[in-house]
């Protein structure tokens, strides 16, 4: 027996798992109503507390792994030159590092946009632009225009190598806390974005979880590693069930939706190179772990935007499928309304848990579509040509559900279905995966435990994500 | 190494390179990336079947001084319409756009063709066979870059 916890700490909920490693088993887990606006101790306490009372090995100076979401989670601002290129890096490096974006800009900044950023106050900002060699007027305007700005935050400069260090020099000048790190874009066609993920979660230990007050856990428990966004952790998961561990075959290429409140995000762990003879990539190339955030489809503040995307008549049609009555647009329309302004609602009756699910399989349809990449057909004089832009995923072997529709709703297959979505428009979305869900929110415990208990973390995966119903 | 070492203290000059839309004859394009760098020029080389705007970005992110278009198949009159245009467009007009590659085949047919793909705003435009030293030659001079 030896024992390990894992705890996230997440806006609305402090969760805990506690698991014995030596036989890769889940001993308990504990939810608490999260304290981070008053003492993060306070809920840490409570769940360790409800570890205990289920397990009878005493839990005090157990190994503990902890993430967090709380407060906001790590809310950064990117700034890039060309929007699909250095900027797009960008945006792909903060939320590979478990950012949540709330402010991405390209070229040079007009003060308009510096009052956004000042008033919008990001825990973090990332200053790229430029190949190395490249264009360096853009990257030192943006520069200027922020160490002359009142923005507080830390300010990571990742752009043209020829003029970073200038920039960097002239941020901390004037007084901002500047960090250099190598050109995410060195070259066109190449993305370099370890150094600065490892700059971002060292600044989230350093600064962020200290001005949230998540570092105190250090006084209360024996903390292994570093504290680490959830979305990180999320995405170790899906490193680590692809990739295996310990001679446990991994699963190949994964895709992860999580659906929540506000939100819903993919992760795929897949190279995503073409399944289709001849086609061509083109575009940035893409990265192994890759994260996206849909920041208008949510389950509840955003469930009046997930029937604008999909239409309400294609929502109602999903909904009715599953009830046994036909559902009307207005009664879809007043139960969304409902749901806006209730971000703890509960479905109750056959008539809510189908458009619940409805809404669901549309969110997680156009959150997989803009994932995933897209086959276009060109013509040309010798016939028709495919070009690739985005990872191809048509072959990913698994598809894993998370959040409270998928653990909890009653169509949770149907929902997660959505990642299957229509071939209509090109999109390279899964065509045959087998569909897990998460039904005791472990994944993010998966994921901490992963790099110092690989085997144990995979074998608790294996038990726990579950064939969804 | 893809940093570019700065002799003298001035930039290396940054050429954007590739075949233009839907063309996938790679063989010239690459022939011309590989003078050009031994010229001691940095190449952003995009290779084939590159939409029109993907020269233009690579050409803003690079801060390029100049654009090289390749196109073979038959159809650069449709791919380079309006190219100096929409390089005004986003605000790099002062980049130097060449054109080479087969424009058209028939030679009686060049004036005109060279003609044509000026209005869209190539500075330069080459007949089929030039040899990539020409063009070399006339970036050298163009830039200011002669010793
Ligand atoms: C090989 C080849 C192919 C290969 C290409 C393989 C590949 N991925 O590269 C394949 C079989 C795929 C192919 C397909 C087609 N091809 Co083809 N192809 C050729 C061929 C035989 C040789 C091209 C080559 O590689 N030459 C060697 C290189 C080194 O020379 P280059 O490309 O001319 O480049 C030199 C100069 O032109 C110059 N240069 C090139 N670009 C630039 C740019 C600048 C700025 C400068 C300064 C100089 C410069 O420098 C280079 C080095 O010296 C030519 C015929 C020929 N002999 O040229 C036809 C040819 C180009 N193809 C032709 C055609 C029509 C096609 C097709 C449309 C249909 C077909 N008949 O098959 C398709 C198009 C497919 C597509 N989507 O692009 C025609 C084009 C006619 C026209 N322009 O009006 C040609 C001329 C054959 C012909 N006489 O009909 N083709």
């Amino acid at each position: 027996m030896e024992l390990a916890i894992a705890v996230d700490f997440g806006s609305t909920f402090t969760k805990g798992a506690a698991f014995d490693v030596t036989s890769g088993k889940l001993l308990g887990v504990a939810y608490q109503p999260s304290t981070v606006e008053s003492d993060i101790r306070i809920g840490l306490r409570a769940v360790l507390d409800q570890l205990q009372s289920g397990i009878r090995h005493p839990i005090a100076g157990a190994p503990t792994h902890v993430c967090s979401s709380a407060a906001g989670g790590l809310r950064m601002v990117v700034i890039g030159l060309v929007p699909s290129l250095s900027l797009e890096a960008a945006q792909r490096a903060a939320l590979g590092a478990g950012a949540k974006i709330i402010g991405a800009f390209g070229h040079k900044l007009p003060p308009m946009v510096l009052r956004q950023i000042e008033a919008a106050n990001p825990d973090l900002i990332l200053l790229a632009g430029g190949i190395d060699g490249g264009d360096e007027a853009t990257i030192q305007h943006n520069a200027r225009m922020l160490a002359e700005s009142a923005v507080k935050a830390p300010i990571i400069v990742a752009g043209n190598y020829s003029i970073s260090g200038e920039c960097h020099q002239l941020l901390v000048e004037h007084g901002k806390a500047g960090l250099l790190a190598p050109n995410i874009l060195p070259e066109i066609d190449r993305i370099e974005i370890d150094k600065v993920h490892a700059t971002i979660r060292d600044l989230f230990v350093r600064h962020i979880t200290r001005a949230k007050g998540i570092d105190q856990v250090v006084n209360e428990v024996r903390l292994i590693g570093e504290i680490i966004p959830t979305p990180s952790a999320v995405l170790a998961a899906c490193q680590l069930l692809s990739d295996g561990a310990n001679g446990r075959k991994g699963w190949g290429d994964i895709v992860i939706a999580d659906i929540g409140g506000a939100t819903t995000d993919i992760h795929s762990a897949a190279t995503g190179a073409p399944t289709r003879p001849g086609a061509i990539p083109r575009g940035l190339p893409e990265l192994f772990l890759k994260r996206t955030v849909e920041g208008d489809l949510g389950m509840r503040a955003n469930a009046a935007t997930i029937v604008e995307r999909a239409g309400a008549a294609h929502v109602v049609a999903l909904a009715s499928s599953l009830a046994n009555e036909t559902i009307s647009e207005v009664q879809l329309r007043s139960y969304v309304e409902r749901l806006g302004t209730n971000s703890n609602y509960v479905p109750s009756g056959d008539t809510e848990s189908a458009m619940d699910a409805g809404l669901a399989h549309a969110a997680i349809c156009i959150a997989m579509q803009r994932h995933a990449g897209k086959l276009r057909e060109v013509f040309t004089a010798s016939g028709a040509a495919l070009l690739q832009y985005g990872k191809d995923l048509s072959n990913v072997a698994t598809v894993i559900g998370v959040g409270g529709v998928l653990a909890r709703g009653r169509h949770a297959r149907f929902a997660l279905q959505g990642v299957v979505g229509s071939k209509a428009d090109g999109s390279l979305c899964p065509t045959k995966p087998r569909f897990l869900i998460d039904r005791s929110y472990i994944l993010y415990a998966i994921g901490l435990i992963a790099a110092t208990n690989g085997a144990a973390a995979f074998d608790l995966a294996e038990t726990l994500l579950t064939e969804a119903q | 190494m893809s940093q570019g070492e700065r002799s003298s203290g001035r930039r290396q000059p940054v050429i954007v390179l590739g075949t233009i839309g839907h063309d996938a004859h790679i063989v010239g394009s690459s022939v011309v990336r590989f003078a050009l760098e031994e010229a001691g020029f940095k190449v952003v080389f995009l290779g084939a079947v590159v939409p029109p705007e993907e020269f233009i970005a690579a050409a803003k992110e690079s801060a390029a001084d100049a654009i090289l278009v390749s196109s073979l198949y038959g159809m650069a009159r449709i791919d380079c319409a309006d190219f100096g245009a929409k390089c005004e467009e986003a605000g790099i007009g002062h980049v130097r756009l060449y054109l080479g590659g087969i424009l058209v085949t028939d030679p009686e047919e060049w004036p005109e063709t060279e003609a044509l793909f000026r209005s869209y705003g190539f500075h330069r435009v080459y007949p089929p066979q030039t040899k990539p030293n020409v063009a070399i030659a006339d970036l050298k001079s163009d830039l200011g870059l002669t010793a």
